[in-house]
């Protein structure tokens, strides 16, 4: 768990000079559908889960952020597990494929989640690319 | 028309209308930084003035705030061409977390806060970047960030401990790292919200890199950072020869713009493996000579280090110091600064008050040499700027809104708030600036030693630096060390000029026991 940092009266939201182009559709008008696959991005600061029909279209998409948890609360494991809560009462899944990315906080506990709702998996699978590392050629051999 | 005019004001005056909107998230607003006056009011089309209810009214929904409630509210009986909605920007959500098991230090505090908006400009850039360059080697699956309503990105400082962990558990690999990049992309998963990834940053790793390379903490964190986040972008330097260039290139072009300090992380790694090659040999007699002149108690040479910290000070500097203040050394202060803001910015380091080190009773040339304190701390010169200069100085600022600060010894003084003002307390450590009601209640501070005008980032002070130099002549000397700020000073006074009398008052001669750190030469010679 990270330890939270004294804010010192500067913003943690960036505004970066990018113009929007595309609107995405209302999250609370999500179309109700029985089969699908769960995406779940858990990073440390922040669980997303992602609902997509088998075709790959976004039916439902859910956030520790826009369920109502703040900073450092985000990267909580209860966070984790109240988004995956979220994301499958709103669709009404009833067999789903798991699809697992990231190493944070909230990834087992969406797991858990997911696994307890009732919802039959037919599989769950770790996409988690390997991490890139820092740059370190090998050294010179010394004689 | 008299019947139209009571219909509307029966509809302003209605109390669904006359209810206050909501003021949206301060977030939202873009504010100018120097408002402009507010206009004089309009005359009335008709040649008289409103009732006060419907004046009221059309004042409420003139505001800014809560234009896009009058649109909606207005009677039918009035149709309105409804203008497109500016889209907003995207927003970069930027995250910055200390593990856990890191101890507490006020280096890596001050480090993170400063990480906030760093990463934020490295993200502009390399977006901007992306958008300008054709690289052949880059995963493109990151091409448009625009269709996103928020970027998000986490960085996570942590100890080698941590970090081996990660990497052993997500790489194989049984050691501690200076950064990983964990990447959450998933291509083709249309959602608002475009989530980068995680960056792991090892901080005692990139302090003993710091080290090594010879530049301080934050700049091999901010090399780290910049390098852990194009791997995110899609660069990888470890696809081929061509990959690595072309990742470099990013690096430095991303460092360089920013005017930050050091090689990207590939160059400055491969620059230390063939320096390597031949220091690896010699280190150990090195070690050797310095065990055995510490076991013959061997008597440092110096008596007296001069400092100037405004702008020599490197990591490499305050190794040393922390060496020679161990060995009994006395280190005299030169700056710009006050002395309070010099104390608190050693405090940061962990080492004000150590042996006599930048305290309360340390000498040191403070200001630009207006004010000298000699042994034991007490004032052995001071320099005041002519009172009519101050006078012009304020009224200049407040006439053209350039945020003008004081200085009359340890306190700072000012006329109106500004965000430049509060950088001075935030990330200079000066004292809380202190706003003054009037320009005399200012100059009832007699004695004023130093006046700095301060701009925005991007402003240059090159024309009113000339203004000020010809207006102040034979009165005063003006100083431009940055761009957007310009300094200044009583024509008495000058580091160099401090310096000799702090060396008459301690009784020390130019070719004694006498180091500097900087450009020595230049401040004798700066009488």
């Amino acid at each position: 768990m990270a330890k939270a940092i004294p804010k010192i009266g500067s913003r943690k939201k960036v505004r970066i000079g990018l113009r929007r182009n595309a609107r995405f559709s209302l999250r609370k008008s999500a179309r109700r559908i029985t089969k699908g696959v769960i995406h779940v991005q858990a990073s440390f600061n922040n669980t997303i889960i992602t609902v997509t029909d088998p075709q790959g279209r976004v039916v439902f998409w859910s956030s520790a952020g826009t369920c109502g948890f703040k900073s450092s609360r985000k990267a909580s494991p209860y966070a984790g597990q109240r988004t995956a809560v979220d994301a499958i009462r709103t669709v009404g899944l009833q067999r789903a494929e798991v699809m697992v990315k990231g190493a944070g906080s909230g990834r087992d506990a969406a797991l858990r989640a997911i696994a307890k709702s009732g919802v039959r998996l037919s599989c769950i699978r770790d996409v988690t690319p390997m991490p890139h590392n820092g740059c370190r050629p090998p050294k010179k051999r010394r004689l | 028309m008299a019947r139209l005019h009571r219909l509307l004001s029966r509809a302003l005056a209605s109390n669904h209308l006359l209810r206050p909107s909501p003021a949206p998230f301060s977030a939202r607003l873009t504010l100018p930084l120097h408002s402009q006056p507010p206009a004089p009011p309009r005359p009335h089309p008709h040649g008289r003035s409103p009732p006060p209810f419907l004046a009221a009214a059309s004042r409420h929904y003139a505001s800014p705030i809560s234009r896009r409630r009058r649109r909606g509210s207005l009677p039918s009986m009035f149709p309105r061409r409804r203008r497109a909605r500016l889209k907003g920007p995207a927003e970069l959500s930027v995250q910055i977390g200390i593990e856990e098991a890191l101890p507490d230090d006020p280096l890596v505090l001050s480090i993170a806060e400063t990480l906030r908006t760093d990463v934020g400009k490295a993200m502009k850039l390399a977006f901007h970047n992306l958008g300008n360059s054709e690289y052949k080697t880059r995963d493109p699956c990151i091409s448009n960030v625009d269709e996103y309503d928020s970027v998000e990105v986490s960085l996570l400082l942590c100890d080698d401990d941590f970090i081996r962990k990660l990497n052993k558990e997500w790489r194989g690999e049984d050691r501690a790292t200076d950064v990983l990049s964990m990447s959450q992309h998933i291509p083709g998963l249309q959602i608002p919200v475009l989530q980068l990834g995680d960056l792991v940053i090892s901080v005692e790793t990139a302090r003993r890199q710091a080290e090594e390379r010879g530049h301080t903490l934050l700049d091999e964190i901010r090399i780290l950072m910049v390098h852990g986040l194009l791997h995110l972008l899609g660069f990888d330097h470890e696809l081929s020869k061509e990959a690595e260039e072309e990742m470099e290139q990013e690096e430095e072009k991303i460092l360089n713009t920013l005017e930050w300090i050091g090689k990207g992380l590939i160059r400055s790694a491969y620059h230390f493996s063939t320096d390597m090659g031949h220091s690896e040999n010699s280190d150990e007699a090195n070690r050797d000579i310095e065990k055995r002149s510490l076991q013959e108690g061997h008597q440092p040479k110096l008596t007296h280090i001069i400092c100037d910290i405004d702008g020599h000070l490197r990591s490499e500097s305050i190794e040393s110091l922390r060496e020679a203040v161990s060995r009994g050394v006395t280190v005299i202060m030169l700056t710009g600064k006050t002395r309070a803001s010099t104390i608190a910015t050693f405090k940061l380091l962990n080492m004000e008050g150590r042996g006599d080190f930048i305290s309360e009773n340390s000498a040191g040339v403070f200001l630009q040499g207006s004010l000298v304190y000699g042994e034991h701390g007490q004032l052995i010169y001071r320099a005041n700027l002519d009172v009519d200069i101050c006078k012009e100085a304020c009224l200049y600022s407040l006439k053209h809104k350039i945020p003008l600060v004081a200085y009359c010894e340890e306190q700072c003084l000012t006329l109106f708030e500004h965000p430049s003002v509060n950088l001075l307390h935030t990330v200079h450590h000066e004292t809380k600036v202190k706003v003054m009601p009037s320009v005399e209640d200012l100059l009832e501070y007699s004695s004023i030693q130093k006046l700095l005008f301060l701009g925005n980032k991007n402003e240059d002070f090159s024309v009113l630096t000339q203004h000020w130099s010809e207006l102040t002549e034979g009165k005063a000397c003006v100083i431009k060390e940055q761009p957007n700020a310009i300094e200044i000073v009583p024509l008495n006074a000058s580091k160099g000029g401090g310096i000799r009398a702090l060396l008459d008052h301690l009784g020390l001669t130019e070719d004694s026991d006498l180091e500097a750190v900087g450009d020595y030469t230049r401040w004798l010679s700066n009488k």
